[in-house]
C-alpha cells in the first residue's frame, strides 16, 4: 500500500516538474489526439467512436459500454467479474485495447480482462473492428479498442464531478478538472468504482455471494507546446482494483483478485516542413494477486514491466501522399508464480502509406515486420480503399493478415510452458458500405478471416497442460452500424443500432465456436427538450453453444436487455444534471455464462456537476 | 478458456484418477428403485461451473443421465464431483470445489443430506463402524462424521497429502499422493485411539483396493511402476515391479484379476502374480493425460471414459473382459469414475 501511494505520488510530482519546464507560448488553437494511425490510416476499415456523452449513459466497466453500444459479444462471470470479449467470433486474446495508441493487453494473459478498465476517465473510446496488427501489434484481430485522453489546447477551465449511486450500495465517482491555455492543456480525473453486487437471483434461490469489488483509477494527461513546432505530452494512469470472485455453490470456497496497473507515456511531436516526427516512451506494469481462499493468507502473483520506445515518422510527399514509418521496440520483464523470470525483446518497423488518387480515392499500404528473440514473426500487411463514389455511397475494401504472439504464460509456465510456439496467424478480408442520405447514416460490412496455428492448452501424457498451436477457425459475418439524428425546435431525436451475425467455425469438425452467438444486436434512442433528457438502450444476444460439439441441450438461451435512464439539468449555464436510470428494466433473467446469474431490475440514481 | 493460465494450477489439481470401488454384491432380488442393478457413473463438471451430474448405466447399458438433478428437483450437485462411497443403502457424494458431501438414497438418489461442516477441497470418503470418513485436502487431515446423523465429529491429523481411503481389517488406509507423486500410505486405526503408521512406497502412489483382507496399493513413476501387497495385520508390504511398464495407474480388482492402464493401454494379471503382465490387453486412442480418465472394473466388464477435452459431454465405452468394445454411450460432462449398484 506505501509503495502505492508513492507511485501514485511520484507520477503526481513528476506531472508537476513537467509543467514547471513551460517555455515560450506559442498560440495554436487544436485538439491533440493521442493516436494518430487511428485518425490517419484507418479510412479502409469501420471505426465506431463512442464520445463521452455515451461513456456516461453506461456504467463505468467498459464491458458495459461496449456491450450495449458495439457488436461485440462478452462472456461475464456474473457481474463485475472476469469478462471476455468475442469481437467479430475470435477469442478474448484476439482482441486488443490500446490505450493513447500503445496496446496494454495483459502480457501473462494475453488479453484484456474488459471488467478491470474504467470508461470514464477517457474522452472517447473507438472501436476498430477487424485486423490492426500492423500498427497495434499483437492480438489486434477481432479488432482493437481505442481508450483516448485527447488534449484540447485552448483556453478552459473545467471541474467535472459525477456521482452514482444504485442498488446493490453501488457508487461510482469521478472527478475531473481540465485546465487548458493555448500553450499548455491538462487533464486529470479520479474515479473510484465499488459495489457490494450482492444482488438477488431472479427466478430462483439465493444471491450473488461474493461478488463485492472495488477499484480506483487515477488519470492524468499533460500536454505542453515548447513552440510552434513541438508538444510534449504526458500520460499517466494508475489502476488499483481487488474483486471478489462470486460463487457458483453455496460453501464453495471464496476467492479474491487484485489488479494494479500503470502506464505512463511520454510523447513528443515535432513538426518540420512536410514532416512530422513523433518519439513515444511507454512504461506500463502490470501486477496481480490471487487469494484462493479470502481466509487465508497465501496467494499466487505476477507482474510484468514492459518499457516501450517507438519513433514515428510521417512525410507528406504532396497533400495527396503521406508516408509513415514506425520504428518500436519492447522489452518485458515478467516474474511471478508459474513463469519464473523471465524477459523478451521485440523489436518491429512498420511503413504505412496512403494516397488520394483523386479526391473521393484513397488507399492505403502498411507492412510490418518484427523481430523478437523468442518466437518468429510473419511480415504482415495491410491494404485497402475508400473510393466515395456519391455524397450518398463510401465504398471500402481491406486485406490484412494479423498476428498474436505467444504469452508469457504460454512460452515459460513451468509446468509445460512451450518454447516452440508459432505465434497464431490470420488472414481476413472486409467489404464496407457506407450510405449516408439526410440524418441517417448506415454501414454494412461483410468479412471473411481465417485464423490458423491458434493456441490452446492440452493435457500431456506427463500430466501437464502445455500449449500447441492446434486449432484452426473459419470466420465469416455481416456487421451494420447505424445512426439518426434529428433536431427542430429545442426538441433532439438520436438512434444509434448495431447488429451482427457471426459464423465462427471450427475447421475440425465445423461447428460453430462455443460462446460465440450467430446474432447480436444493439441499439440505444435518446430525446432531449431543452434541458431534460432521457435515453432507452436495448441490447439482444442470441443463443449460444457452451459445449464444443453443438449438442442443443447444452445452449444458454438468448436475451433482450433494456435500460432506461433520464436527466434534468438545473443550472442555465452549467451543467447541474440530476438523473435516474433503471437497468435491466423488464426484469429479464439471464447469464453469459452457466450458473453466472446477472442482476434483475435494479435503480442508480446520478448528479452531475459540471462548472 | 478465459483465464485459464491463471487457474492452470487449481484447475489441474481437480484432474485425479478415478477411484476404484467394489462393493460386495448383493444378491438383491426385486429392484430397491431406479439406479438399482447398474453401474453409478459420477460426471466430475466443470471446474467452477456447478455441472457436475450422476448417471446410470443399467446391467443392459439403458443410460439416464443427470440423475441426481431428475431426482432433486434440479438441485445442483455442484462442480467437481469428485468420488463415491457407499454404506447401506446410502451413497456420499464427494463434491470436491463445492466443499459439500452430499448423502443420498443410493437406489433412489434421493438426497437425505448435504455435509458441508468443516469441509474444504475433500477428495474421497468411506464408512467404517458408522462413522463416514472424508480425506480433506485444504487441512491435511481425515474429518470424521456421524454415518447417521451426519454431524461432525473430529478431525484426524494427517499432516501430509491425504487422497484415496478405503478399509480393511477394522483399519484406514489413506494414499499420501496426488498428481503422480507421493511416497506413502497412512495407516490409522480408530480402534486403537486411531493410532497412526505409515507404509512406505514408491514414488508415484496412484491406487488403492482391498481384496480378501489385503491392501493392494500400485504407484507409477517415470522410472518404474510398482504394486505392493499390504498384510493387513502387521502392515507389512511385499511388492512386484517393472520397469517396461512406466506411470502405471487406474489398478482395479475384480475377481481374481487385477486391471491397470499405463497409456492408452490396458493390462490384466492375476491376483497373484508375480510379475507385470507387460502385454497390453486392449488399447483406446491416445488422449494425452485425458487418455482413462476414469478406468474400472465391474462384474468382468470393463468400463472407460473419455471426457472429450471437457468441452463436450463425455463418452464411455464398455469392453469385455479380454477387450472386445460391447456398447459406447454418451453421459454427462468430465466422467470420472464408475460405481457398481448391483
Amino acid at each position: 500500500m506505501a509503495t502505492k501511494k508513492f507511485r501514485l505520488l511520484s507520477i503526481i510530482l513528476l506531472s508537476q516538474f513537467l509543467l514547471a519546464q513551460n517555455k515560450t507560448a506559442i498560440p495554436l488553437n487544436e485538439v491533440v489526439v493521442s493516436d494518430t494511425q487511428l485518425k490517419n490510416f484507418s479510412s479502409s476499415q469501420s471505426v465506431l467512436k463512442l464520445n463521452d456523452s455515451i461513456i456516461s449513459k453506461n456504467q463505468s466497466s467498459l464491458t458495459s459500454l461496449l456491450n450495449y453500444n458495439s457488436v461485440i459479444y462478452f462472456k461475464e462471470n456474473g457481474l463485475g467479474m472476469v469478462s471476455s470479449p468475442s469481437f467479430r467470433g475470435t477469442t478474448a486474446q484476439q482482441t486488443s485495447v490500446v490505450w493513447n495508441g500503445i496496446n496494454i493487453n495483459s502480457q501473462l494473459l494475453g488479453q484484456t480482462d474488459f471488467n478491470t478498465v474504467s470508461t470514464r476517465g477517457y474522452n472517447s473510446i473507438d472501436v476498430k473492428a477487424g485486423g490492426g496488427s500492423v500498427v497495434y501489434g499483437s492480438g489486434a484481430i477481432g479488432g482493437t479498442i481505442h481508450l483516448n485522453n485527447d488534449l484540447k489546447f485552448s483556453n478552459t477551465f473545467k471541474n467535472n464531478l459525477e456521482v452514482y449511486y444504485g442498488d446493490f450500495n453501488t457508487l461510482s465517482t469521478i472527478y475531473a478538472v481540465t485546465a487548458a491555455t493555448n500553450k499548455w492543456s491538462t487533464n486529470a480525473s479520479f474515479t473510484r468504482n465499488s459495489s457490494d453486487n450482492d444482488y438477488k437471483f431472479i427466478g430462483k434461490q439465493g444471491k450473488n455471494s461474493n461478488g463485492e469489488f472495488y477499484n480506483t483509477n487515477f488519470s492524468t494527461a499533460i500536454g505542453y507546446k515548447l513552440d510552434a513546432k513541438n508538444t510534449i505530452k504526458l500520460y499517466s494512469e494508475s489502476y488499483d482494483g481487488e474483486r471478489h470472485f462470486s460463487i457458483t455453490s453455496p460453501n464453495a470456497t471464496k476467492t479474491k483478485y487484485q489488479d494494479f496497473n500503470t502506464r505512463n507515456l511520454l510523447a513528443w511531436t515535432s513538426i518540420f516542413g512536410k514532416s512530422v516526427s513523433n518519439m513515444k516512451l511507454a512504461y506500463i506494469t502490470e501486477h496481480y494477486k490471487y487469494f484462493d481462499d479470502i481466509e487465508e493468507e497465501d496467494f499466487t502473483s505476477g507482474e510484468v514491466k514492459s518499457f516501450i520506445a517507438k519513433y514515428d515518422f510521417v512525410y507528406a510527399f504532396s497533400s495527396k501522399i503521406n508516408l509513415n514509418t514506425l520504428f518500436d521496440y519492447n522489452k518485458s520483464n515478467a516474474f511471478g508464480s508459474g513463469v519464473g523470470n523471465n524477459s523478451r525483446q521485440v523489436g518491429g518497423i512498420s511503413v504505412l502509406m496512403k494516397q488520394y488518387i483523386t479526391e473521393k480515392w484513397n488507399y492505403e499500404l502498411s507492412a510490418r515486420k518484427e523481430i523478437s528473440d523468442v518466437y518468429k514473426s510473419p511480415l504482415l500487411f495491410s491494404a485497402g480503399t475508400t473510393i466515395d463514389f456519391s455524397s450518398l455511397y463510401q465504398f471500402k475494401f481491406n486485406i490484412s493478415r494479423n498476428f498474436r504472439v505467444p504469452t508469457f504464460n504460454d512460452l515459460y509456465w513451468e509446468t509445460g510452458g512451450n518454447l516452440d510456439l508459432k505465434p497464431e496467424n490470420s488472414y481476413q478480408l472486409e467489404l464496407g458500405n457506407n450510405f449516408r442520405y439526410k440524418d441517417f447514416n448506415v454501414s454494412a460490412t461483410f468479412y471473411a478471416s481465417k485464423i490458423t496455428d491458434m493456441i490452446r492448452w492440452l493435457p500431456t501424457n506427463t500430466g501437464n497442460w502445455s500449449p500447441f498451436n492446434t486449432d484452426n477457425v473459419s470466420i465469416y459475418g455481416f456487421e451494420t452500424l447505424g445512426s439518426w439524428k434529428k433536431n427542430f425546435n429545442s426538441h433532439n431525436f438520436g438512434i444509434n443500432a448495431t447488429y451482427s451475425y457471426t459464423v465462427s467455425l471450427d475447421d475440425k469438425n465445423n461447428n460453430q465456436l462455443f460462446y460465440v452467438p450467430y446474432h447480436k444486436a444493439t441499439a440505444a434512442g435518446s430525446y432531449s427538450y431543452k434541458r431534460f433528457n432521457s435515453y432507452y438502450q436495448f441490447m439482444f444476444v442470441g443463443a449460444v453453444f457452451t459445449t464444443s460439439d453443438n449438442d442443443p441441450k447444452n445452449i444458454l438461451s438468448d436475451y433482450t436487455i433494456s435500460n432506461l435512464g433520464m436527466d434534468y439539468n438545473f443550472s442555465k449555464k452549467n451543467v447541474f444534471k440530476i438523473g435516474f436510470k433503471v437497468a435491466n428494466l423488464w426484469n429479464e433473467i439471464y447469464e453469459s455464462l452457466p450458473s453466472r446469474l446477472m442482476p434483475g431490475r435494479n435503480l442508480t440514481l446520478y448528479l452531475t456537476l459540471n462548472y | 478458456m478465459n483465464f485459464k493460465n491463471v487457474f492452470l494450477g487449481i484447475f489441474a489439481s481437480a484432474l485425479l484418477l478415478a477411484s476404484c470401488t467394489n462393493d460386495d454384491t448383493t444378491e438383491n432380488k426385486m429392484p430397491l428403485g431406479a439406479y438399482d442393478k447398474g453401474v453409478i457413473v459420477l460426471n466430475e463438471g466443470n471446474f467452477g461451473t456447478p455441472n457436475g451430474s450422476v448417471s446410470f448405466i443399467s446391467n443392459d447399458y439403458a443410460v439416464i443421465n443427470n440423475i441426481f438433478g431428475i431426482e432433486n428437483s434440479n438441485k445442483p450437485l455442484g462442480d467437481v464431483v469428485q468420488s463415491l462411497s457407499f454404506s447401506e443403502d446410502k451413497a456420499f457424494i464427494v463434491v470436491n470445489n463445492s466443499n459439500t458431501v452430499e448423502v443420498v438414497n443410493r437406489y433412489t438418489f434421493k438426497s437425505i443430506a448435504t455435509i458441508t461442516d468443516q469441509i474444504k477441497n475433500p477428495r474421497y470418503s468411506v464408512v467404517l463402524n458408522g462413522k463416514l470418513y472424508v480425506t480433506n485436502a485444504k487441512t491435511k487431515s481425515v474429518n470424521v462424521y456421524d454415518a447417521k446423523t451426519y454431524n461432525f465429529l473430529e478431525v484426524i491429523a494427517v499432516n501430509k497429502v491425504v487422497e484415496k481411503i478405503i478399509t480393511a481389517n477394522g483399519k484406514l488406509y489413506i494414499t499420501n499422493g496426488a498428481y503422480g507423486s507421493g511416497t506413502s500410505v497412512t495407516v490409522i486405526n480408530p480402534q486403537i485411539n486411531n493410532a497412526m503408521s505409515s507404509i512406505t512406497v514408491e514414488n508415484g502412489v496412484n491406487a488403492i483396493e482391498e481384496k480378501s483382507g489385503s491392501v493392494y496399493v500400485l504407484s507409477g513413476n517415470a522410472e518404474k511402476s510398482k504394486l505392493y501387497k499390504i498384510n493387513t495385520t502387521n502392515d507389512t508390504a511385499t511388492a512386484i515391479e517393472s520397469t517396461v511398464l512406466k506411470n502405471a495407474k487406474n489398478m482395479d480388482i475384480d475377481g481374481e484379476k487385477i486391471y491397470y492402464t499405463v497409456g492408452n493401454n490396458a493390462y490384466v494379471m492375476a491376483l497373484n502374480a508375480t510379475s507385470f503382465s507387460e502385454a497390453p490387453l486392449f488399447s483406446i486412442p491416445d488422449g494425452g493425460y485425458f487418455t482413462f480418465y476414469a478406468f474400472n472394473v465391474i462384474d468382468g466388464k470393463i468400463y472407460s471414459a473419455n471426457v472429450n477435452g471437457f468441452t463436450a459431454a463425455g463418452t464411455v465405452k464398455i469392453f469385455s473382459s479380454t477387450g472386445a468394445e460391447l456398447k459406447s454411450v454418451t453421459v454427462g460432462m468430465g466422467p470420472n469414475g464408475f460405481y457398481s449398484n448391483n
